[in-house]
């Protein structure tokens, strides 16, 4: 089980950021994303496409060349990184929205939650939409923040959250 | 700054060691019994000549040069080798190895322990020599240790985004591999790790034609990168349009962790990048060789390296356990527009614009199966118009009412996802060289045309595991023999591509066809003169029939032809074509007008093809032409085998 990964991202999510503070992952990673977040610059341009390039930093290399996403340092709560899920967010919301999907499993997979569970955990979000995307401004942290609340007040899910 | 703190440390460490050793015997004898143990080694390496092994060569990317015969990496990076002349001597790295990894605690210039990147290299050693020579992993090797468990390799996916057709740099294809996780962990496929090799462009990277001309002449080197799955999906899905073949591999964890730990040797290493051969598919291949070294995918691999062929060999060669289809975002909205009337989709329309049509009285009497189809493709609508666009707060707020409304709806009645049929797998398709014999008549004189094409696909081709309405044809020469046994070029296209694409009524697109090269055209009085020609073209393409399509195109055209009074001419016309998809063949018709704008002078020409295929790579074709000029008339029926190989 693991209870650390989610308590670990609410925990971070309800300190505010201090100015000093590098935003984990870097500033590019989904911090602070809100739902819906624009995709523009993300077409590579024609010869980029042709050569399949990538136009990343060389030193990136072999490290996860993510964009800015490193999982160096914070946010490697035992190698998962929640905030990916900033990255598919969008889907995140419609699976939620309908109650199953492929991103809604990614998301239980991040928080930790075993097979057996995921049924359960797509039924309980989906009853609770409104409640995890009160408005079209929601930002990822505050989406990890209610899911993490409504799996404590589950007594099956709450042995994912500490 | 650290990395120069350990350095230091290091060297230290070293001018401390070398005191003690001159100072303390038991040292001496250390030192000995290494250079003893090495030369052992290094004897043993020569009688089982290592250095030559199919392992030894993959997992240094040896090939030899079909020039001169000599070996050499295609690894372009003095960072990877250990000896001197490593990238040009097998035996030489194989020397230098053995030595490092017997004195193990030594660290490269970076501060890395040499037997922390090459695992690979020590691990088959290891088998050969029983070299047995102890170093902790997980406590010397943190980065890499850091780097593996987050990757948690338990498998392999092939991962192949087809072509799209209104992209002429994807027709290729492309391919990448996806690192999956031990099955029994029942994780998400969207949070694995791919691993994508392409030319590193750097950072400012420009738009120009100096860059298109690096690219494809291997002025970039290539890397391998690693990123989440999701970001790939989300690339080709939604960005590119692209849908996804997903090949799982057969290979042994084993054989994964193998690939894994030989990926971390290649570890931000230059390869030589070049779009025609040594480009994604290639590298994929010889990685996999290094998996599972008795297959030799790559020496499999045509000179040529068509993304589409990676797919063709693996699954010869018995590598795919199983296969996954990933539609692309617009191709599941087209095909849910297919299952709603035309009725339905104006609802769709509306809830794209104006959401208060959720509350329409009609809209409300529909079941909410139904209803929930509409919002839900509506919402995939909004989503999609906004790729590749900054935020907008219209589209959010949009987005975010259609997702209330879905999760509201989907509380009243259950949601029946709407299944994409999977086309034909992109491995069952033609290859893609082809050379064909013709046989015909023209103006009552006979003629026989051989014929050779580079690459890639015709529209009138077999198009089982291809895209409808898609061409794209490099260097396709037709010589012709006539009566009077004079041979002559009858055509050359060093280019012809043509994109059909009928869109939906949300998500409109141009067709367009771009052909240059040389061919005979009837000009004046002489049915057959040399042109040489460049041609584009711009139209629209609709399904009126199903299985087919018509398109129409507006032509602009360049041409040199010696009967023209200037030799070159500009020349403007219509295109007009229809596609028939059957069972067992293609039909093409075409209509096709020129005129000729000096001259005054107009072509008018119609062209009817059937194409009947004998099996995945024969096929025999009928064909009738009729060419109309203000001097001429001229007809042209023939026969002709085409074989792909």
């Amino acid at each position: 089980m693991k209870k650390l990964i989610l308590s670990a991202a609410l925990s971070l999510s309800l300190a505010p950021l201090t100015a000093s503070a590098v935003a984990p992952g870097g500033p590019d990673c989904g911090w602070g994303n809100m739902l819906f977040e624009g995709q523009s610059g993300m077409p590579m341009h024609l010869i980029a496409s042709l050569v399949n390039g990538t136009s990343y930093n060389a030193s990136f290399g072999m490290t996860f060349g993510t964009n800015g996403c490193s999982t160096d340092g914070v946010l490697s709560y035992g190698g998962e990184n929640m905030l990916q899920a900033a990255a598919f967010m969008d889907d995140i919301a419609r699976d939620i929205a309908r109650g199953e999907g492929e991103a809604l499993d990614a998301l239980a997979v991040l928080a930790g939650i075993a097979p057996q569970d995921r049924a359960l955990f797509a039924q309980v979000t989906h009853d609770n939409f409104e409640l995890i995307f009160p408005s079209a401004d929601v930002s990822t942290e505050e989406v990890l923040k209610t899911v993490g609340e409504i799996m404590k007040g589950n007594t099956i899910l709450s042995k994912y959250v500490s | 700054m650290q990395h120069h703190f350990l350095y230091s440390y290091h060297r230290l460490f070293l001018i401390l060691s070398f005191f003690l050793a001159a100072t303390n015997s038991q040292a001496e004898i250390q030192i000995d019994s290494t250079s003893t143990r090495l030369n052992t080694v290094i004897e043993k390496a020569q009688a089982l000549s290592l250095a030559q092994q199919d392992e030894w060569l993959y997992l240094n990317h040896y090939r030899i040069k079909p020039l001169n015969g000599k070996i050499e990496s295609y690894i372009d990076d003095p960072d990877f080798f250990l000896a001197e002349r490593g990238k040009f001597s097998p035996e030489d790295e194989l020397k230098v190895t053995l030595e490092l990894f017997l004195s193990p605690m030594t660290k490269n210039d970076k501060g890395e322990f040499y037997r922390c990147r090459y695992q690979a290299r020590y691990e088959w050693l290891d088998t050969q020599l029983n070299l047995g020579i102890p170093f902790e992993i997980s406590q010397h090797c943190r980065d890499f240790s850091q780097w593996y468990s987050a990757l948690n390799p338990g498998g392999l996916t092939l991962i192949y985004p087809s072509s799209y057709i209104n992209s002429p740099s994807s027709m290729f294809g492309h391919t990448l591999l996806r690192i999956d996780p031990p099955a029994a962990q029942n994780r998400a496929d969207l949070i694995s790790y791919a691993i994508n090799f392409g030319a590193n462009l750097g950072e400012d990277s420009g738009q120009d034609l100096f860059f298109a001309y690096r690219g494809l002449a291997g002025g970039y080197p290539g890397q391998f990168v690693v990123m989440p799955y999701h970001k790939k999906v989300k690339e080709y899905s939604k960005m590119e349009n692209r849908d996804i073949w997903e090949y799982k591999l057969n290979l042994t964890t084993e054989e994964t962790r193998r690939f894994v730990l030989h990926l971390w040797e290649v570890n931000k290493s230059n390869f030589d990048y070049y779009y025609i051969d040594e480009n994604c598919s290639f590298r994929l291949l010889e990685m996999l060789d290094v998996a599972r070294p008795g297959t030799h995918l790559s020496r499999a691999f045509p000179v040529t390296a068509i993304p589409n062929e990676t797919v063709r060999i693996i699954a010869d060669k018995g590598l795919v356990a199983s296969t996954k289809y990933r539609t692309s975002v617009m191709n599941l909205i087209s095909n849910k527009l297919t299952t709603l009337t035309s009725d339905e989709q104006d609802s769709v329309k509306q809830l794209t614009h104006d959401i208060n049509f959720l509350s329409n009285r009609q809209f409300l009497q529909r079941p909410a199966a139904k209803r929930l189809l509409i919002i839900d493709t509506a919402y995939q609508i909004v989503r999609q118009q906004q790729v590749g666009k900054d935020r907008e707060k219209k589209a959010a707020s949009q987005s975010w009412q259609l997702l209330i409304a879905l999760n509201k709806t989907s509380h009243e009645g259950a949601f029946h996802p709407v299944e994409t049929p999977w086309p034909q797998r992109p491995e069952l398709g033609h290859k893609s060289t082809l050379w064909s014999i013709k046989l015909g008549e023209l103006d009552n004189k006979n003629f026989a045309d051989f014929r050779a094409r580079l690459a890639y696909h015709d529209i009138t081709d077999n198009n089982l595991g291809y895209l409808k309405g898609a061409q794209i044809s490099f260097f396709d020469l037709t010589i012709r023999a006539l009566e009077n046994n004079k041979l002559n070029i009858e055509n050359l296209d060093i280019v012809n591509i043509l994109s059909l694409s009928p869109g939906n009524r949300f998500f409109p697109e141009w067709s367009w066809k771009i052909q240059a090269g040389l061919q005979k055209q009837p000009a004046q009085h002489k049915i057959r003169s040399n042109a040489v020609f460049a041609e584009a073209g711009a139209g629209s393409t609709q399904e009126f029939l199903p299985s087919s399509i018509s398109y129409a195109l507006l032509l602009t055209r360049i041409e040199i032809n010696h009967q023209f009074e200037h030799n070159l001419q500009a020349i403007g016309g219509i295109e007009l074509g229809h596609v028939w998809y059957q069972t067992l063949g293609v039909m093409h018709l075409k209509l096709s007008t020129h005129h000729l704008i000096d001259t005054n002078d107009h072509r008018l020409m119609f062209n009817i093809s059937e194409n009947i295929s004998l099996g995945q790579n024969r096929s025999l074709a009928l064909s009738f032409k009729r060419t109309l000029t203000h001097h001429l008339a001229i007809n042209e029926s023939a026969i002709s085998f085409l074989q792909h190989f």
